[in-house]
């Protein structure tokens, strides 16, 4: 199973640069850890896939409503399928991100015990929390899926999209969400390590200078 | 009694870290799967639907506008025009700081971005110049809080789209309690800036400052086209979203200030963020339902009524109760949890849904500032390696003017009332 994905090269996941194609990427495959974890491969190019696709519906997303703007103003109306369009983008990009964010456990929380547990003791929540997502995942997943059967086949107003697309990116992300959540419990596991989840107050600021230039 | 089970599962859930969404999720989805007469149908269609809206869309591209502002060294460009404008008067670089947050806050709603970026450049130079370190972490601290109460704001937009609200109008209905906010931070500089006289002396000269705002007029324009396009109703706040981002990708082009590279960050984290919020939205989503069906919102107002029949008491009560959820919970899920149950008992007392969203807004972003698990604090002792402790001594001073404002602005509904009216419906 892991040998299909072999030839697929490794890129920086965390790295901004993530959103590049991956044979633009000449980076030399420093970042795979001595360690190879189970699948480690696969879901790097999931989590790379899900990156991709979440830019891309955000790219729709803009363009779309740039569109909507210019024909309101060229035509006095906006195009029937702008508003559509960038709805169904939206619902994408929402579930490719939440699944990627869950993929390095970066979903906001609470921190109220952190400070007043032990690090074995930091572990077993960790891992607790995993399979209480997969689960919930899993069972919003399987119990909606017969209903998302039924209604899928209907279509939305203006672009007669079936609503299964609607519904789909829900199942696709509550999918990714379990499947990732399992992954991490797996890599806890057998690393007796956290996942990484660094507060990123660095990368967020704005970058301001004090140094007055010319 | 079902009510309480979920609420105090969702506690459970939240204590042991769990992300705030399945938190919110599980004990919903239970309660679907246990009652005979609903199936989990229900619960993928309210999960999904809250996201499929056309207001919301203006969260992503709000986010990706702050980003991009950042990633194209626009911010820096208004913060270097501040630096020179208030070169040589007393308390300089307090009122850089107020300002900073403030003219950020028009492009950018998130409180981090601003405590982080001002707290590890300007916090610094302050302490340079002789201000008292606390004072500085606290000032830094409480203006960063400008941002999610000024327009464009991610809470007001998730508030809005879930009470059904003009997201415009509440826009506007912030505008005033910021400014509010922005005078009282000023006074506190300016007395600060009065005890210690000696301090900075240098002038910036006429060129210098012509030149600076030059630099930074084009940047400007920004907030003039997502306030002046809603406010002229030449925009909804989805395309005025839009809008501003083509805006300032237009800059960054001019300017030559972004490579792709850092367009490519821009996407990425646009997303994370989005991510975030966007899945407590859906999980809120099936929450709300959840409340409604099992008349939770009618309980809660029965209960009011029965204690009181003063606005003015069930406010005070109101601002009680979520001071205390902010100081656990972050704004937006705040938000979305106590939405729900509270606007039906606000509408019974006869309170503007405009006026009750600003006053939820101000009083959950004050969490931020208080432990234990106030995000600002933690991100100012990171980025400028005091203790949690120093920045928290720091705040504390702070908490009152932003206590005074949200006292006022509670009991004086004017202050969010008065400029949603002037909007063009």
């Amino acid at each position: 199973m892991n040998g299909d994905h072999e030839d697929i090269p490794s890129t920086e996941l965390t790295d901004s640069g993530s959103m590049k194609s991956v044979s633009e990427q000449t980076k030399p495959r420093q970042k795979i850890r001595k360690r190879s974890l189970p699948l480690e491969r696969l879901v790097r190019s999931i989590v790379l896939g899900e990156k991709l696709l979440a830019g891309l519906f955000l790219l729709i997303i803009l363009s779309t409503m740039a569109a909507h703007i210019i024909a309101r103003y060229l035509f006095g109306s906006p195009f029937q399928w702008s508003e559509e369009v960038a709805r169904l983008a939206l619902i994408w990009m929402t579930f490719m991100s939440a699944a990627f964010v869950m993929a390095e456990h970066r979903h906001i929380a609470v921190d109220m015990i952190s400070s007043r547990i032990s690090d074995r003791g930091k572990l077993v929540i960790e891992c607790m929390s995993y399979v209480i997502i997969a689960f919930s995942c899993l069972l919003l997943l399987i119990g909606g899926a017969n209903f998302v059967w039924y209604v899928g086949k209907v279509g939305s107003p203006a672009l007669g999209v079936p609503k299964s697309f609607w519904y789909g990116a829900g199942m696709a992300g509550l999918l990714l969400m379990a499947m990732h959540a399992i992954v991490n419990l797996l890599q806890v596991i057998l690393t007796g390590k956290p996942i990484p989840q660094e507060m990123e107050a660095d990368d967020e600021a704005f970058r301001l200078d004090m140094e007055q230039s010319e | 009694m079902i009510l309480g089970g979920l609420i105090i599962a969702m506690l459970v859930l939240l204590v042991l870290r769990i992300p705030v969404a399945i938190a919110l999720l599980l004990p919903c989805l239970l309660y679907v799967a246990w009652s005979p007469d609903i199936t989990l149908g229900v619960a993928i269609q309210q999960t999904v639907s809250p996201v499929d809206s056309f207001p919301l869309l203006a969260v992503p591209l709000f986010i990706m506008t702050g980003y991009l502002s950042n990633a194209g060294g626009l911010a820096d460009r208004l913060f270097r025009m501040l630096l020179t404008l208030f070169k040589g008067i007393p308390g300089n670089l307090g009122f850089v700081n107020v300002f900073s947050s403030l003219l950020f806050s028009w492009m950018s709603g998130a409180a981090i971005a601003d405590a982080a970026g001002l707290g590890s450049v300007l916090v610094p130079a302050m302490k340079k110049r002789g201000y008292d370190e606390k004072f500085s972490l606290g000032l830094t601290g409480a203006s960063s809080l400008i941002g999610p109460i000024m327009p464009p704001s991610i809470p007001a937009i998730v508030y809005a789209v879930s009470t059904n609200v003009s997201v415009g109008a509440l826009f506007f209905a912030g505008v005033l309690p910021a400014f509010l906010l922005t005078s009282i931070l000023c006074i506190f500089v300016y007395r600060d800036a009065m005890r210690n006289p000696l301090r900075e002396k240098d002038t910036a000269d006429d060129i210098a400052v012509s030149k600076a705002i030059r630099s930074a007029g084009p940047v400007l324009l920004t907030p003039a086209i997502i306030l002046g396009g809603i406010l002229g109703g030449i925009f909804t706040p989805t395309e005025a979203a839009a809008a501003a981002v083509v805006w300032v990708l237009i800059l960054c082009a001019f300017y030559g200030s972004l490579t792709l590279k850092a367009f490519r960050g821009v996407l990425v984290k646009t997303a994370t963020t989005t991510g975030s919020i966007m899945l407590i939205v859906a999980a809120a989503g099936l929450f709300g339902w959840v409340i409604a069906r099992e008349q939770g919102p009618q309980a809660v107002t029965q209960a009011m009524l029965q204690f009181t029949d003063n606005p003015v008491i069930f406010l005070l009560l109101v601002n009680i109760a979520l001071l205390i959820t902010g100081m656990i919970l972050e704004p937006v899920a705040g938000l979305l949890i106590t939405v729900p149950v509270l606007l039906p008992a606000a509408l019974e007392f006869g309170i503007d849904p405009l006026h009750l969203g600003i006053v939820m807004i101000l009083n959950l972003v004050l969490g931020l500032l208080t432990p234990p698990v106030g995000l600002v604090l933690y991100v100012l002792s990171s980025v400028t390696g005091s203790s949690v402790q120093t920045v928290t001594r720091g705040t504390i001073p702070f908490l009152i003017p932003l206590l005074i404002t949200l006292l006022l602005v509670t009991f004086i509904p004017a202050f969010s009332l008065f400029l949603p009216s002037f909007l063009a419906k």
